[in-house]
């Protein structure tokens, strides 16, 4: 046998162990699910796992799944766990990166992760669903004047977008599949936008009906499919961009779907 | 008057910010630095516009360098996850309209009664191409700055 000279942290009973490995994976899981690019799932899983005693990790970040190993001493444990997208949580994000950041500097136990990660499951939402309807629809109008739209437009956009955004947090609510939310939203979006542009008050109907759809535009998976594929996770990085491909496909057939049916022509 | 432009669309990207950062759940502390980035971002890109007139990728570019600097300044002052700011600095500039200008061009070749003023092929591969590199330029320098800043040794 082979002399192993390699510096090792102290043994970790198997409890201890098994804690290493699915309190961090778990904290790795809540990432990937509610919008975290691949490098930050992955040095997180890492700080958290040798946080906890653990000498190494080896993490495998796919789109929607994480498999993780923990190695101490000679002890090894790997564990799969799948993370299918959740949608995008910010302030979750916020509070697992500050966790994993206290669980390296051994200000939180594996006991005390285990709760604080518990309390993530009953984060209550930052904003109320109905300023969340506001502040969406005011930020679709803004785009439409930056699309070059009229005072009408602003308002047509403001009040489609803000309905359409109401019926999104609905039918989510339902768990509709997304691809059937993103396509109605958009139909809905761009057909009241549509409907207000027939009236004739805004010169330039085209901006309103455009920027109507754009709370659906997939913002989030397009910049961390681009980062991941920066950062050297080719494959997670296509598939964000198809994922994010598909939304904006949903978002076109829900639009033309609705210009189709009140014969309103883009120029 | 063009001081004005200027602020007036630094309100309305911060608008944008707001909008999304509110749909993203941002924790409610960070949400003046996150209308801070959405302002900073698009209307940096104006100003460079005029500089640079016609090339709205190198403006982006340079305009979302700026933005990862501050989200970087940002995330250690507030000791927060970069990717906050990033993020909401960049949607305002992210391209939709573009794309989704190409999937038309797509659905009209696919058949689908869409009407389109030009050759639909044509109208798919230039609004793609112009959203793909505005998606580059948007991504690769927002996190320029990180990249630069956190060299950290690779975990794995």
């Amino acid at each position: 046998m082979i002399e192993d000279n390699r510096p090792h942290k102290p043994p970790l009973d198997p409890e201890a162990l098994r804690d290493a490995m699915s309190l961090s994976i778990w904290a790795g899981q809540m990432l990937l699910q509610h919008g975290a690019d691949s490098a930050r799932v992955e040095e997180t899983v890492h700080r958290i796992g040798t946080g906890l005693g653990a000498d190494w990790m080896d993490i495998l970040v796919t789109s929607d799944s994480i498999v993780a190993t923990t190695v101490n001493n000679h002890e090894f444990r790997t564990k799969v766990r799948r993370a299918p997208t959740r949608g995008i949580n910010m302030a979750l994000i916020d509070r697992v990166s500050a966790l994993s950041y206290q669980a390296a500097s051994g200000k939180l136990d594996r006991f005390a992760l285990r709760a604080r990660l518990r309390e993530m499951d009953y984060l209550k939402p930052e904003y109320n669903r109905w300023w969340i309807v506001l502040a969406v629809g005011l930020a679709c109008a803004a785009i439409s004047r930056f699309f070059g739209g009229d005072l009408a437009a602003f308002g047509i956009t403001f009040a489609a977008a803000a309905l359409a955004m109401a019926l999104r947090q609905e039918l989510a609510h339902h768990h509709l599949n997304f691809i059937l939310v993103t396509a109605s939203t958009a139909f809905v979006a761009s057909g009241l936008a549509a409907l207000g542009t027939m009236t004739g008050v805004s010169a330039t109907p085209s901006a309103a009906i455009s920027a109507s759809v754009l709370l659906l535009v997939p913002g989030v998976p397009l910049i961390n499919g681009t980062k991941d594929l920066i950062n050297g996770y080719p494959m997670n990085g296509v598939a964000r961009g198809v994922n994010a491909l598909v939304i904006v496909l949903c978002i076109a057939v829900g639009l033309s779907a609705a210009l189709w049916i009140t014969g309103v022509t883009l120029p | 008057m063009m001081i004005l432009d200027v602020l007036l669309d630094a309100l309305l990207s911060a608008m944008v910010a707001l909008g999304f950062g509110m749909l993203f759940n941002v924790p409610r502390r960070l949400l003046l630095p996150v209308l801070g980035a959405g302002a900073l971002g698009h209307s940096l890109r104006l100003v460079l516009l005029w500089i640079f007139p016609g090339s709205l990728a190198i403006s982006t570019f340079i305009a979302c360098v700026v933005v990862g600097v501050y989200s970087q300044l940002m995330a250690i002052r507030y000791r927060s996850p970069a990717m906050i700011f990033q993020v909401t600095g960049a949607i305002p500039m992210i391209p939709g309209a573009l794309a989704y200008e190409a999937v038309l061009g797509a659905l009209a070749l696919g058949g689908l009664p869409v009407s389109l003023m030009d050759d639909p092929l044509n109208h798919l591969a230039r609004n793609f191409f112009l959203a793909s590199v505005l998606l580059g330029a948007i991504t690769f320098g927002i996190i320029l700055p990180s990249l630069l800043f956190n060299r950290r040794k690779p975990v794995v």
